[in-house]
């Protein structure tokens, strides 16, 4: 069933989506050709009014898809879980833990999309000539030609450590994808439990367990300190630092996961 | 066809009367087959467990007859039919009789009435 | 006749205010329920409870012998007093949904009646009035081959000839291996449609019988009992 429930989400959330993924990649597509054309034309006046408002509307879709990947997520969770449509999700024949975790999963899939999506907008628009210019500026300024070989150098030197800080990175990025979500969807599903104002009380729930996790991390970071770091190696350091915040992470959003799915198995209040 | 079920007394009762008039009144034909109870309580927009209980009362009474497979059917038996009309009407007559005398209309008088009325 | 659901002692508390009080019920297969009683009597509350999107406070509620969970859930077709379907929908998705969930979902039957209907596969949700999503999702709800129905006020504000049409779906997919709940203030409509009659309220259970024994017992239809009895 977790299939079917991914599946049926992957497809809901996709209408959402799709036009802003191809909203993007068309308007890189159309600043790459506009800069193209200015190369050898840039006194026209209709030309940089162009250029200035497909900018504009360029940026704004960025900023929208980058903001969209976890909005998006968040209310496709609130609109079919505790709304009216939760009449239908919630009487499925599937358990509770299977809808959070599919919308779960399918969001944190888009999310990494919008980045795949903006890394080829970008690429679209520095691509060929241009890529190789800027290639090249950022040489020349930095007075080096061989930059990758002393960025290899350094990796040789400490490429055991660095490989285990690279995965820990990496798990990290994913977790906190995951955990990102789960933040939102257990501050909508206390506020479910209140009997008005539900959304605005959820955003407030959201607000003050961001503030809460500030005062953990403030405290991992003091703990950190507290370690004494003789004969540690810098990297090292870094690797431990970032495992204490990972596990930090997976625990508080597990612990966010089993509340949400308890509110939803036995204190839904749906109007 | 309407069937109209009235507030006062049980649903199947109601229901039996109604079917036993459209079977000797010959809305329903003699040997034909007659609707599924899931249809005929559609119809009549009552319970099929009502309507099945009206069925088998006139199951009992030999006015239909069910087969197995294949449902219920009116019964070909005329003189059952004619029988069942003769009491019917005469119960009706006797009713109608008592009402009469106690106006104090003679049987003549009566005769004369019903001669003028036409149906 | 086997039961197919059973309260005993069934609790429902919404922080200090007692919605169900320790009601004792018992249904069997093959029943066309009516659940009366006047607004805030807890009607809602014992179909969101056997539909699975309450938990009670105490007592026990089972569904073919089964404490309600995806089993249940499984067997029970409930039609909610709010219209659920995704505004962004076509007829066809909803109704794939349905196919892919319920593995009891009769796909002929949906198709029969919404061609009834005249209603088409590709009309999108939003252009639908009110009254055409509440009539889609009674058939969706009566398409399945459930043990249990639960209609949650179905007839309530449609016209003369939706409520005809609903209750002829409700008869003609009778189904002697299944149950049907329906909740309703409007009981003359539907009294005659009924086996059974359970009157609660204030989360209590007043009267459970039969519409006949009603009739013979009082004289009277469901409905006139039903404002003697909810006099205010």
């Amino acid at each position: 069933m977790l299939g079917k429930l991914f599946k049926t989400e992957f497809k809901a959330s996709g209408r959402l989506y799709l036009p802003l993924f191809i909203g993007v990649i068309f308007f890189a597509v159309v600043e790459r050709i506009l800069m193209e054309i200015m190369q050898y034309k840039d006194d026209s006046l209709v030309l940089n009014i162009v250029f200035g408002v497909i900018t504009v509307i360029f940026v704004l879709i960025i900023i929208s898809v980058c903001v969209s990947g976890q909005f998006i997520s968040i209310y496709r969770f609130y609109k079919s879980v505790f709304t009216d449509e939760g009449y239908l999700t919630n009487t499925l024949p599937v358990k509770s833990s299977s809808i959070i975790i599919s919308k779960l999963l399918v969001g944190v899939l888009y999310t990494v999309f919008s980045y795949i999506v903006l890394f080829v907008s970008g690429f679209i628009m520095v691509a060929g000539d241009l890529l190789t210019n800027a290639l090249n500026g950022l040489r020349i300024s930095f007075g080096i030609e061989n930059t990758q070989i002393s960025l290899m150098d350094f990796a040789i030197s400490s490429i055991v450590n660095l490989r285990l800080t690279l995965t820990i990175l990496a798990v990290l990025i994913i977790a906190a994808l995951f955990f990102n979500i789960l933040m939102f969807y257990v501050a909508f599903a206390i506020g479910n439990m209140a009997n008005r104002k539900k959304v605005l009380l959820s955003i407030i729930i959201y607000i003050g367990i961001v503030n809460v996790l500030s005062f953990i991390s403030a405290g991992v970071a003091v703990f950190v300190d507290w370690l004494t770091w003789d004969n540690v190696l810098m990297v090292n350091v870094i690797n431990i630092t970032l495992a204490i915040i990972l596990a930090v992470i997976v625990v508080i959003g597990l612990v966010c996961f089993f509340v949400t799915n308890k509110i939803i198995k036995s204190k839904l209040n749906l109007e | 066809m309407a069937w109209e079920i009235k507030n006062d007394r049980p649903v199947y009762i109601q229901l039996v009367e109604e079917l036993e008039m459209r079977i000797l009144n010959g809305t329903y034909t003699m040997g034909t087959k007659l609707l599924s109870v899931r249809d005929l309580a559609g119809e009549a927009q009552v319970n099929p467990n009502t309507m099945q209980k009206a069925l088998s009362e006139l199951e009992k009474k030999g006015l239909i007859s069910s087969r197995r497979t294949s449902g219920n059917y009116i019964t070909d038996d005329e003189k059952l039919i004619k029988d069942l009309r003769t009491e019917l009407a005469s119960n009706e007559v006797e009713t109608f009789c008592g009402k009469i005398k106690k106006l104090g209309i003679t049987k003549k008088e009566t005769i004369e009435l019903i001669n003028k009325e036409d149906f | 006749m086997s039961e197919i659901l059973k309260c005993t002692g069934l609790t429902k508390k919404y922080g200090s205010l007692v919605a169900l009080n320790n009601l004792d019920l018992s249904v069997n297969k093959g029943q066309i329920i009516g659940l009366l009683g006047p607004n805030g009597s807890g009607k809602t509350t014992l179909i969101k409870l056997i539909a699975g999107l309450l938990k009670q406070n105490s007592g026990e509620l089972t569904v073919n012998g089964e404490k309600i969970g995806i089993n249940t859930k499984k067997i029970v077709s409930y039609l909610p007093e709010r219209t659920y379907i995704p505004d962004w929908m076509r007829v066809i998705d909803i109704i794939k949904m349905f196919e892919n969930f319920y593995e009891d979902f009769n796909l002929e039957k949906v198709k029969t009646m919404l061609d009834n209907l005249g209603i088409k596969f590709n009309q999108r949700i939003k252009a639908m009035s009110k009254g055409t999503k509440e009539k889609l999702q009674l058939i969706l709800v009566m398409s399945r081959e459930a043990q249990l129905y639960l209609l949650d006020e179905p007839i309530a504000g449609v016209d003369p000839a939706a409520r005809d049409y609903i209750l002829r779906t409700i008869i003609t997919n009778y189904n002697p291996e299944a149950a049907v709940i329906i909740s309703t203030h409007l009981i003359q409509d539907i009294e005659t449609v009924l086996d059974d009659v359970i009157m609660i309220q204030n989360g209590n259970l007043k009267i459970h019988k039969t519409v006949d024994e009603i009739r013979e017992e009082s004289g009277k239809s469901v409905d006139e009992l039903f404002r003697e009895v909810f006099r205010c």
